[in-house]
């Protein structure tokens, strides 16, 4: 099955507007910072919410085509494992999964039969006659899992699925996700801001910022060529912008950078990565063709590195050893001389 | 009726709101004046009702019963309405994806989640229903047998038998420490759970 959404929905003075294409079989993580209109999208897919243009189809059902046909979430065969799972508090572990099948038309004896399939799956049968409030957040995280997959649904969504939990047992979690989401045969789609999630759990990974798609691509590519701020910033990595010319980048907003990939023409994307930075006290002499002057704007401590962060045409972050720190005597608003070899950057047109 | 106001479902919800509150801040007896003219032999519905079917509701039993719960409801639905606030929407969506029709929703997901507001709210409601005095001696009148209720009863008693109207009053006042006792965890114990 494919779930194609090309749709607009305004919520108050947002508006979010995507057009992607989802195949069975895959993982799509939908990756953005807060408020770029991840839930929105969720919840159009999952029927929670009404779309102000366009449609959502699931293979050949149409579920969603404004503004006559709106398929409410009940028959849609979505499965939503919502953050911090919504659990039926007064219902206990078994009756939560058992909640679905029961709504959908199977008798109890049917529901609990499936209920215990799912959680043997999951492997989470001992925790059948617990309530929601005494089960840990990975316990739960596993019964709103079960209580989605339990409806068979050809959809499965799920917001921010490892944000409700601690980072020691989040790693578990996330092995155990991977496990069951790739088992799953339909189409998966979950949202997070967290990259590491995205490049951990998904096979694609579509952005959103401000309500539109920026970029869409395996892990792979995000990481090897951002093309947003946003997406460089999470990759840890300088996004510079520019106009090429027989391996000259004129960057926007100030600066020349040779580039090794001297056949670009027009608008170039290039990434810097901080580690690849040298940083001077001095104007450096030697090999690196890509020399300019800054100010160190901030100093960012990371358990092995310090990232600092210069004001210069072009801005960048490096990467650079305690040792180097102390060697350099850098401070906020110290003059800086920066230093790139031609061949660590990376360029592609847009 | 809380739901709607919870979820502002409908236009004017805070008229409507304000409508449902009105009653617990008027004095008693103007609410028996009001109820008088409304529902009176030659009130505005009454005077139908009299003239079309022969129904009076002042001074019957069932009076009794329309003059309290008009004092009274106000706080069932604002208890009620409190609980439905605070139960988030997400269950309610959950239960939607999982295939409940919206009654299967209502009986088996809002209600057991706001059956501790429930109880709250009817024992409140039923607490005030006994102790009501101002609106049922205007409306229904102190009948013994027919409308007198017990707070008419010492009223009465304290007139003519000084004993028997504090016996009425202790049983009162074991109701309503009763009732207290009954709802500690939701008034007198701190919120940190």
């Amino acid at each position: 099955m494919k779930v194609i959404a090309n749709f607009i929905a305004n919520r108050g003075d947002f508006t979010l507007d995507v057009d992607i294409t989802i195949s069975s079989g895959t993982v799509t993580a939908v990756l953005g910072p807060n408020g770029s209109g991840k839930s929105t999208l969720l919840r159009t897919l999952a029927g929670l919410q009404q779309i102000d243009s366009g449609e959502i189809r699931f293979g050949d059902r149409v579920v969603n085509a404004a503004p006559s046909i709106h398929v409410s979430p009940q028959k849609r065969s979505v499965g939503v494992v919502f953050q911090d799972y919504a659990l039926f508090p007064h219902l206990s572990v078994e009756q939560n999964i058992a909640f679905g099948p029961r709504s959908l038309g199977a008798s109890k004896k049917e529901a609990q039969a499936q209920s215990q399939a799912q959680m043997n799956s999951l492997g989470i049968t001992e925790l059948a006659n617990r309530k929601p409030g005494q089960i840990s957040g990975g316990q739960g995280q596993r019964v709103a899992l079960a209580r989605a997959l339990a409806t068979q649904p050809d959809l499965l969504l799920l917001d921010e699925p490892l944000a409700a939990l601690d980072a020691q047992t989040r790693e578990g979690v996330r092995a155990e996700l991977d496990r069951q989401i790739k088992a799953f045969a339909g189409c998966v789609v979950f949202v997070t801001h967290d990259p590491l999630d995205a490049m951990l759990l998904a096979d694609r990974v579509i952005v959103l910022e401000n309500g539109v798609i920026t970029q869409d691509g395996t892990p792979g590519q995000l990481a090897a060529r951002p093309e947003t701020s946003y997406v460089a910033t999470l990759m840890g990595v300088n996004l510079i912008r520019g106009q090429a010319q027989a391996g000259v980048l004129h960057v926007e907003g100030g600066g020349v950078l040779h580039i090794p990939q001297s056949s670009l023409e027009g608008e170039v994307l290039a990434v810097l990565r901080p580690e690849a930075i040298t940083l001077h006290i001095n104007e450096p002499e030697g090999s690196a063709r890509n020399a300019w002057q800054g100010t160190v704007s901030g100093l960012t401590p990371m358990h092995d590195r310090i990232r600092v962060s210069v004001e210069a045409s072009p801005p960048v972050v490096a990467t650079i050893t305690h040792a180097s720190l102390a060697d350099l005597k850098l401070a906020v608003g110290s003059p800086i001389w920066i230093s790139a070899k031609t061949l660590t950057i990376e360029a592609f047109s847009k | 009726m809380a739901w709607l106001l919870a979820r502002e479902a409908l236009p004017f919800t805070g008229l409507l709101r304000a409508l449902v509150i009105v009653p617990l801040l008027l004095p008693p007896v103007v609410s028996g004046v009001a109820l008088l003219e409304a529902l009176g032999r030659r009130g505005l519905v009454g005077g139908f009702l009299y003239d079309n079917f022969g129904i009076t509701f002042p001074f019957t039993t069932a009076g009794v019963v329309i003059a309290t719960t008009f004092v009274a409801m106000p706080f069932l639905i604002i208890t009620l309405e409190g609980g439905f606030r605070s139960l988030h929407q997400r269950y309610e969506d959950a239960a939607a994806t999982l295939g409940a029709s919206h009654r299967r929703i209502f009986f088996r997901v809002t209600m057991p989640m706001v059956a501790p507001a429930a109880v709250a709210g009817l024992v409140l409601c039923w607490a005030r229903a006994l102790g009501e005095f101002g609106a049922t001696i205007t409306f229904a009148g102190n009948f013994p047998g027919v409308t007198q209720t017990m707070p008419l009863a010492v009223y009465t008693a304290l007139e003519s038998d000084r004993s028997v109207a504090i016996a009425l009053s202790l049983v009162l006042l074991v109701v309503s420490v009763g009732v207290l006792v009954a709802l500690r965890g939701r008034y007198l114990q701190s919120r940190a759970s």
